[in-house]
Protein backbone atom coordinates (compact mmCIF):
# COMPACT_ATOMS: atom_id res chain seq x y z
CA UNK A 1 0.00 0.00 0.00
CA UNK A 2 2.68 2.53 -1.03
CA UNK A 3 0.33 4.94 -2.15
CA UNK A 4 -0.86 6.34 0.95
CA UNK A 5 2.33 5.25 2.74
CA UNK A 6 3.88 7.87 5.73
CA UNK A 7 7.56 7.98 5.34
CA UNK A 8 9.37 5.84 7.57
CA UNK A 9 11.25 8.98 9.10
CA UNK A 10 8.60 11.52 9.44
CA UNK A 11 6.97 8.27 11.10
CA UNK A 12 9.59 7.79 13.65
CA UNK A 13 9.62 11.75 14.03
CA UNK A 14 5.97 12.19 15.21
CA UNK A 15 6.55 9.15 17.58
CA UNK A 16 9.67 10.58 19.53
CA UNK A 17 7.56 14.31 19.44
CA UNK A 18 4.59 12.45 21.23
CA UNK A 19 6.29 9.99 23.22
CA UNK A 20 6.96 10.64 27.06
CA UNK A 21 10.27 8.69 27.47
CA UNK A 22 13.39 9.51 26.06
CA UNK A 23 13.99 6.49 26.13
CA UNK A 24 11.92 4.94 23.63
CA UNK A 25 12.64 3.53 20.63
CA UNK A 26 10.87 1.16 18.31
CA UNK A 27 12.46 -1.85 16.34
CA UNK A 28 11.73 -1.35 12.21
CA UNK A 29 9.89 -4.35 12.23
CA UNK A 30 7.45 -2.51 14.39
CA UNK A 31 7.56 0.56 12.42
CA UNK A 32 7.10 -0.97 9.16
CA UNK A 33 3.55 -2.72 11.03
CA UNK A 34 3.19 0.74 12.00
CA UNK A 35 3.31 2.14 8.60
CA UNK A 36 0.75 -0.09 6.97
CA UNK A 37 -1.62 0.33 10.13
CA UNK A 38 -1.46 4.26 9.39
CA UNK A 39 -1.97 3.36 5.42
CA UNK A 40 -4.41 1.49 5.99
CA UNK A 41 -6.31 4.61 8.67
CA UNK A 42 -5.50 6.84 5.46
CA UNK A 43 -7.14 4.64 2.95
CA UNK A 44 -10.36 3.83 5.24
CA UNK A 45 -10.64 7.62 5.79
CA UNK A 46 -11.07 8.68 1.80
CA UNK A 47 -13.14 5.37 0.71
CA UNK A 48 -15.56 6.06 3.43
CA UNK A 49 -15.87 9.62 3.49
CA UNK A 50 -15.79 8.99 -0.80
CA UNK A 51 -18.42 6.04 -0.41
CA UNK A 52 -20.79 8.23 2.00
CA UNK A 53 -20.79 10.93 -0.44
CA UNK A 54 -21.81 8.73 -3.76
CA UNK A 55 -24.68 7.52 -1.98
CA UNK A 56 -25.60 10.65 -1.19
CA UNK A 57 -25.50 11.63 -4.77
CA UNK A 58 -27.52 8.51 -5.60
CA UNK A 59 -30.23 9.26 -3.29
CA UNK A 60 -30.49 13.21 -4.10
CA UNK A 61 -30.56 11.56 -7.25
CA UNK A 62 -27.62 14.08 -8.49
CA UNK A 63 -25.31 11.92 -10.12
CA UNK A 64 -22.23 12.63 -12.33
CA UNK A 65 -20.35 15.93 -12.33
CA UNK A 66 -16.83 15.61 -10.40
CA UNK A 67 -17.24 14.88 -7.02
CA UNK A 68 -14.83 17.24 -4.34
CA UNK A 69 -15.16 15.54 -0.91
CA UNK A 70 -15.23 18.42 1.35
CA UNK A 71 -14.55 18.47 4.92
CA UNK A 72 -18.06 17.62 5.80
CA UNK A 73 -17.72 14.28 4.44
CA UNK A 74 -14.87 13.88 6.85
CA UNK A 75 -16.83 14.24 9.70
CA UNK A 76 -19.50 11.83 9.06
CA UNK A 77 -17.03 9.03 8.47
CA UNK A 78 -15.03 9.67 11.22
CA UNK A 79 -17.04 8.71 13.88
CA UNK A 80 -16.87 5.08 13.10
CA UNK A 81 -13.64 5.19 11.35
CA UNK A 82 -12.11 6.36 14.92
CA UNK A 83 -13.72 3.15 16.41
CA UNK A 84 -12.26 0.94 14.06
CA UNK A 85 -8.57 1.65 14.80
CA UNK B 1 11.90 22.70 24.82
CA UNK B 2 9.98 25.86 25.35
CA UNK B 3 6.67 25.47 24.36
CA UNK B 4 6.85 27.99 21.41
CA UNK B 5 9.40 25.29 20.10
CA UNK B 6 7.39 22.39 20.79
CA UNK B 7 4.50 23.81 19.12
CA UNK B 8 6.44 25.12 15.91
CA UNK B 9 7.97 21.72 15.71
CA UNK B 10 4.63 20.27 15.82
CA UNK B 11 3.25 22.62 12.87
CA UNK B 12 6.77 21.63 11.10
CA UNK B 13 5.86 17.77 11.35
CA UNK B 14 2.04 18.78 10.58
CA UNK B 15 3.02 20.40 7.42
CA UNK B 16 5.28 17.46 6.23
CA UNK B 17 2.29 15.24 7.07
CA UNK B 18 -0.02 17.15 5.10
CA UNK B 19 2.16 16.47 1.98
CA UNK B 20 2.15 12.89 2.37
CA UNK B 21 -1.74 12.83 3.01
CA UNK B 22 -2.14 15.32 -0.35
CA UNK B 23 -0.47 12.58 -2.00
CA UNK B 24 -2.69 9.76 -0.29
CA UNK B 25 -6.10 11.40 -1.35
CA UNK B 26 -4.49 12.26 -5.34
CA UNK B 27 -3.55 8.78 -5.77
CA UNK B 28 -6.35 7.16 -3.87
CA UNK B 29 -8.49 9.58 -5.49
CA UNK B 30 -7.97 8.97 -9.26
CA UNK B 31 -8.61 4.78 -7.79
CA UNK B 32 -11.87 5.97 -7.05
CA UNK B 33 -12.69 8.91 -9.61
CA UNK B 34 -13.17 11.22 -6.50
CA UNK B 35 -11.01 14.82 -5.94
CA UNK B 36 -10.88 16.78 -2.41
CA UNK B 37 -10.90 20.12 -1.32
CA UNK B 38 -7.58 21.54 0.67
CA UNK B 39 -9.83 21.58 3.48
CA UNK B 40 -10.34 18.02 3.43
CA UNK B 41 -7.00 16.83 3.15
CA UNK B 42 -6.20 19.59 5.91
CA UNK B 43 -8.85 17.81 8.17
CA UNK B 44 -7.77 14.55 7.26
CA UNK B 45 -3.99 15.89 8.24
CA UNK B 46 -4.99 16.45 11.55
CA UNK B 47 -6.91 13.34 12.08
CA UNK B 48 -3.94 11.19 11.38
CA UNK B 49 -1.81 13.64 13.23
CA UNK B 50 -4.17 12.85 16.75
CA UNK B 51 -4.18 9.40 15.77
CA UNK B 52 -0.31 9.19 15.54
CA UNK B 53 -0.26 10.57 19.43
CA UNK B 54 -3.05 8.18 20.46
CA UNK B 55 -1.16 5.53 19.15
CA UNK B 56 2.23 6.81 19.89
CA UNK B 57 1.58 6.84 23.87
CA UNK B 58 -0.58 3.46 23.40
CA UNK B 59 2.74 1.98 21.83
CA UNK B 60 4.86 3.52 25.03
CA UNK B 61 2.86 2.06 27.52
CA UNK B 62 2.86 -1.10 25.92
CA UNK B 63 6.13 -1.79 25.92
CA UNK B 64 6.75 -0.49 29.26
CA UNK B 65 4.17 -2.80 30.17
CA UNK B 66 6.44 -5.85 28.76
CA UNK B 67 9.34 -3.92 30.77
CA UNK B 68 10.88 -2.71 27.09
CA UNK B 69 12.01 0.59 26.05
CA UNK B 70 11.29 -0.58 22.37
CA UNK B 71 8.30 -0.80 20.67
CA UNK B 72 8.12 -4.39 19.06
CA UNK B 73 5.35 -5.90 16.53
CA UNK B 74 3.50 -7.30 19.58
CA UNK B 75 2.58 -4.08 20.71
CA UNK B 76 1.13 -2.92 17.41
CA UNK B 77 -0.52 -5.86 16.89
CA UNK B 78 -1.82 -4.86 19.99
CA UNK B 79 -3.04 -1.60 19.19
CA UNK B 80 -6.25 -3.71 16.35
CA UNK B 81 -7.28 -5.89 18.93
CA UNK B 82 -10.61 -4.34 18.75
CA UNK B 83 -10.87 -4.79 15.45
CA UNK B 84 -10.21 -8.45 13.55
CA UNK B 85 -9.81 -7.31 10.22
CA UNK B 86 -7.42 -4.74 10.79
CA UNK B 87 -5.19 -7.33 12.96
CA UNK B 88 -5.18 -9.97 9.77
CA UNK B 89 -4.11 -7.14 7.69
CA UNK B 90 -0.94 -6.04 10.06
CA UNK B 91 -0.31 -9.41 11.21
CA UNK B 92 0.31 -10.55 7.30
CA UNK B 93 2.47 -7.73 6.67
CA UNK B 94 4.37 -8.13 10.00
CA UNK B 95 4.94 -12.13 8.52
CA UNK B 96 5.72 -10.84 5.23
CA UNK B 97 8.51 -8.24 6.33
CA UNK B 98 9.42 -11.44 8.29
CA UNK B 99 10.15 -13.52 5.19
CA UNK B 100 11.75 -10.95 3.59
CA UNK B 101 14.12 -10.88 6.52
CA UNK B 102 14.85 -14.42 6.27
CA UNK B 103 15.41 -14.64 3.24
CA UNK B 104 17.88 -11.96 3.11
CA UNK B 105 20.06 -14.12 6.12
CA UNK B 106 20.14 -17.07 4.74
CA UNK B 107 23.66 -17.81 3.49
CA UNK B 108 24.33 -17.39 -0.40
CA UNK B 109 24.77 -21.04 -2.08
CA UNK B 110 28.05 -21.59 -4.01
CA UNK B 111 27.28 -22.11 -7.87
CA UNK B 112 28.68 -25.24 -9.07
Amino acid sequence: MSEAEIPPELLTRMLQEFSDDKRTRISSAALSALTEYFSTFIREAIWRSAEMRKNEAKKGGMEGGTVFLEVEDLEKAAPQLLLDF
Amino acid sequence: MSDDESAVHRERLKSALWYTIGKAVDNVGVELDVNATPQFIGALTEMVFSQVELVAKDLESFANHAGRTTVSTDDVLLLTRRNQALGEIIKEKVEEEARKRGDKEKPVKKKK
